[in-house]
């Protein structure tokens, strides 16, 4: 089953890579070296770079004041810093443009996929904050090191990792989104594949256009760890210690995590709520039930696929840890990093060739959403695994219990709440899932998500609502609460993903 | 000698607790003292305060004749000068032995700071290990990192924050005697923070007892071991036998018989007598009143349990001479006792 799944996962990327030889050197090597090439590539890394040091900045500035100063109200800012998880960055992007006509472009693209990233790297900075050993900093002070000093030479050092792989996150994520670049009209890869898919019939014009994002994406995820640096094995015992009083700071610094939140939280959703007034007023409630039924359903059976092979593969690279697990899991990482849009494409030009009757239909579809969430999956399968260790089997085994009496009477009571809470939040994520189901879905068949889009592509803002905020409401406020309750039953892991757009 | 520490009615409430009262301690130059208390006691919050990391609520501190702290004045902590020894060393986990240790001599010339810290690593004792990084430093190595880490900028105190908990026994006894040499050699004076007994007695050259906020006795070891202040004092040292007694003819009758008071006594008053285990010789008797009924056997000692008609004691016995247990033994009191009156 694990096998299945990582040839599954491996074989659309591997595919592209036939296709573009098929399509021949000379013609891809022509679509490569053309101007609007290096136009997108322009366009799409200034945006990564640009989204990557801004929400590291204020992601790092919110974990700081969260975690280390004497700030009145840091539970609030803690909250706030984390919320504008629950808004998918296409819901953003709509909010955003239905409220300010002209919100279009290379900044507002910046500023949405900003309030989406932040968080992450927000998480990932107060994780490492929370885990480096705040007596060092005492210990620099008192051998007289100011302020600055401690944070470049002391601090800085333990969340430096942290920090670089949330702006690995931040710029992967730039480079992979493709609603919000679309809905704000900012030309990266992931929108230009999309109009070159819809607009020719030469497909050979976006599957090279998807081979430079995948070159681009890999590049990232093999310069990270150089970047990161080694991670400084830290003694892990948490002491009490002075948080800092910020004096003069303290209400500048909450003026401007307050002006933050506004912008990433209060606008968005004071323009939900304002299109809905006149969106509820005149939706066909009928058409609104079947989107929600439709992406209930398929994320419910992607959840449901993603989870099945997820179990497998976990139970496998946490229990029989071998170099050929390790390879299984390395490989569903790199596919990971590989954006949606370029997933949905590879499988038409698989299925057209191979499987020609699978094409839209929901079997696409949920192959799709395999790629696309094993990695998920894995994750939230594998702690749990991880909590109920063999040693616990060997004690059973040792007690007289049979393998499968051990599942039913250990692994399953420790590993079941957290395997079931993994489940939820994979469909949860299926659900806001855009790209993969606007390409494949089988014909006639509307979700939310493409029911959004499709809407805002031209720009009805008030038909959108409705959408909009059952997107918020169904999928991304549970899935915010699930994620922060095994952030806090789960030891939170550092390199713990981005979740799909 | 001149006074390098001086607190002067500290007090200090961390969430609505009164954790410091009214605190005074002078510390005098190249003086080593302990402060001694159980957990809760307040003895890290003081720490902190001298160290500057927390301010006091009241009072004043002086550091080498210098006001660091009363109303409207607080040194911050980088400004003091004192070197900080945590539990645990808390080495910056990313730096080397030597980067550590030069961690607080950026003021100095790079060629002063060369020699200073092989200086250091000579005093530790941790020559040819300047390149290595925590991580690949036993548990005492590392607390060595960080006394010299602390001693390099020549604070004019160090503080000890309980250095030694995390350690097993053995290392812990030979880390002692290790910090206590290099701190006496260097001329430092230093205040360390245990609740280890016999960590402050036998390192310290005066011992301040904290107890509920506040110093219930300051004196040096043997003045703290003998002459307790209060029963409390008494049991909160070690172990004691703790027996009513009257006094008469300056004579203390308990049931033990007669014992000699080792503090002024009035004639008449009641109060109860403290003996050390130690104190009490058991001589080995066929006839004699006490039955021994319990023993825990040590190797270089044993504790052993005696019934006597009236009371049961605790006796500590030389281990090869350690009674068995059914023995009869007569049980004396060696020396004086100290007399608390009720």
């Amino acid at each position: 089953m694990a096998v299945v799944a990582v040839l599954i996962s491996i074989s659309p990327i591997s595919y592209l890579a036939i296709r573009l030889a098929e399509f021949g050197f000379d013609k891809v090597l022509e679509n490569v070296f053309r101007s609007r090439s290096f136009e997108l590539l322009g366009n799409s890394l200034l945006l990564a770079a640009a989204v990557s040091v801004s929400a590291v900045a204020v992601g790092g500035f919110q974990a700081w004041l969260t975690a280390r100063t004497s700030i009145k109200g840091k539970a609030v800012f803690a909250v706030l810093s984390a919320l504008p998880l629950a808004m998918p960055s296409y819901v953003t992007a709509y909010s955003f443009t239905a409220l300010f006509g002209g919100f279009k472009g290379f900044f507002a693209a910046w500023l949405v996929l900003t309030i989406g990233t932040a968080p992450y790297v927000y998480l990932a900075v107060s994780a490492a904050l929370i885990r480096s050993d705040a007596a060092t900093e005492e210990v620099a002070r008192s051998l007289g090191a100011g302020r600055w000093r401690v944070f470049s030479q002391v601090t800085w050092p333990t969340i430096r990792p942290a920090a670089v792989s949330g702006a690995m996150l931040a710029a992967l994520y730039a480079l992979s989104d493709f609603g919000a670049v679309s809905i704000l009209s900012f030309d990266t890869f992931t929108r230009a594949i999309y109009s070159a898919f819809r607009s020719s019939f030469d497909r050979s014009g976006a599957a090279s256009l998807a081979a430079i994002l995948v070159v681009l994406t890999i590049a990232l995820l093999v310069v990270e760890p150089a970047l990161r640096g080694k991670a400084v094995p830290t003694d892990s015992r948490v002491r009490r210690t002075s948080l800092i009083n910020l004096g003069w700071f303290a209400p500048i610094a909450a003026t401007v995590a307050g002006a933050w939140a506004f912008v990433s939280l209060v606008i968005p959703t004071f323009s939900l709520i304002r299109w809905n007034q006149t969106g509820l007023s005149n939706v066909d409630s009928g058409e609104v039930i079947r989107a929600l039924i439709n992406s209930v359903g398929y994320a419910f059976a992607g959840g449901l696929v993603a989870v099945i092979f997820g179990f497998a593969v976990s139970l496998l690279t946490v229990r029989w840890k071998s170099k050929l697990t390790i390879a299984f899991d390395r490989s569903i990482w790199l596919t990971h990093a590989v954006p949606g849009i370029v997933v949905a494409l590879a499988l038409v030009f698989l299925s057209n060739r191979l499987l020609p009757q699978i094409y839209q239909t929901s079997t696409l579809v949920m192959i799709a959403y395999l790629i696309l969430f094993l990695p998920n999956a894995i994750t939230a399968m594998q702690t749990p695994i991880a909590q109920a260790p063999r040693a616990l089997d060997e004690i059973a085994a040792s007690l007289g219990a049979s393998r499968m009496q051990t599942i039913r009477r250990v692994l399953v009571p420790i590993a079941g709440p957290g395997i079931l809470a993994g489940a939820a939040l994979v469909s949860l994520s299926v659900l806001k899932e855009l790209p993969a189901t606007l390409l494949l879905r089988e014909t006639g068949v509307e979700t939310l998500a493409t029911r959004l889009w499709s809407e805002t592509s031209v720009s009805a803002y008030a038909a959108a609502a409705p959408y909009a905020l059952l997107l918020v409401v169904v999928a991304g406020i549970p899935a915010w609460l699930l994620n922060r309750q095994v952030r806090q039953s789960a030891k939170f892991d550092l390199n713990s993903r981005m979740e799909r757009e | 000698m001149s006074t390098v520490l001086s607190l002067h009615s500290i007090s200090k409430a961390i969430a609505g607790n009164q954790i410091l009262k009214n605190l005074n301690l002078d510390v005098q130059d190249q003086e080593f003292v302990a402060i001694l208390g159980s957990s809760g006691s307040g003895k890290t919050t003081l720490l902190r305060l001298i160290s500057g990391f927390d301010a006091p609520d009241a009072g004043e501190i002086f550091i080498g004749g210098q006001q660091v702290f009363t109303k409207g004045v607080n040194v911050s902590a980088e400004e003091r000068r004192v070197g900080f020894v945590p539990q645990d060393a808390a080495l910056f986990p990313h730096l080397s032995v030597a980067k550590n240790i030069e961690f607080g001599l950026s003021k100095m010339p790079a060629a002063q700071r060369v020699l200073r810290v092989a200086e250091l690593l000579k005093l530790v004792d941790l020559v040819g290990y300047q390149e290595r990084m925590p991580h690949e430093l036993s548990g005492g190595q590392r607390h060595r990192v960080a006394l010299a880490r602390a001693l390099a900028p020549k604070p004019q105190l160090i503080l000890l924050d309980e250095p030694f908990s995390s350690l097993d026994a053995e290392l812990r006894v030979r880390l002692r005697e290790d910090v206590r040499n290099v701190i006496t050699k260097t001329g430092t004076t230093a205040i360390l923070v245990t609740h280890d007994q016999e960590e402050a007695l036998s390192m310290a050259s005066r011992v301040a007892i904290l107890r509920d906020g506040e110093f219930a006795q300051i004196g040096n070891p043997s003045e703290i071991y003998q002459a307790p202040a209060d029963v409390e004092m008494a049991t909160f040292l070690g172990d004691s036998c703790i027996i009513n007694g009257v006094v008469k003819d300056n004579k203390i009758v308990t049931d033990l018989g007669l014992l000699t008071p080792l503090n002024k006594v009035t004639n008449g008053t009641t109060g109860r007598v403290a003996i050390r285990p130690e104190n009490f010789y058991l001589q080995p008797n066929p006839n004699g009143e006490g039955e021994v009924i319990g023993r825990q056997y040590f190797g270089h000692d044993a504790l052993i349990e005696v019934q006597l008609p009236k009371l049961v004691i605790q006796a500590r016995a030389n281990g090869p001479f350690a009674p068995e247990i059914g023995m009869r033994v007569t049980v004396w009191v060696r020396g004086q006792v100290n007399f608390y009156t009720d």
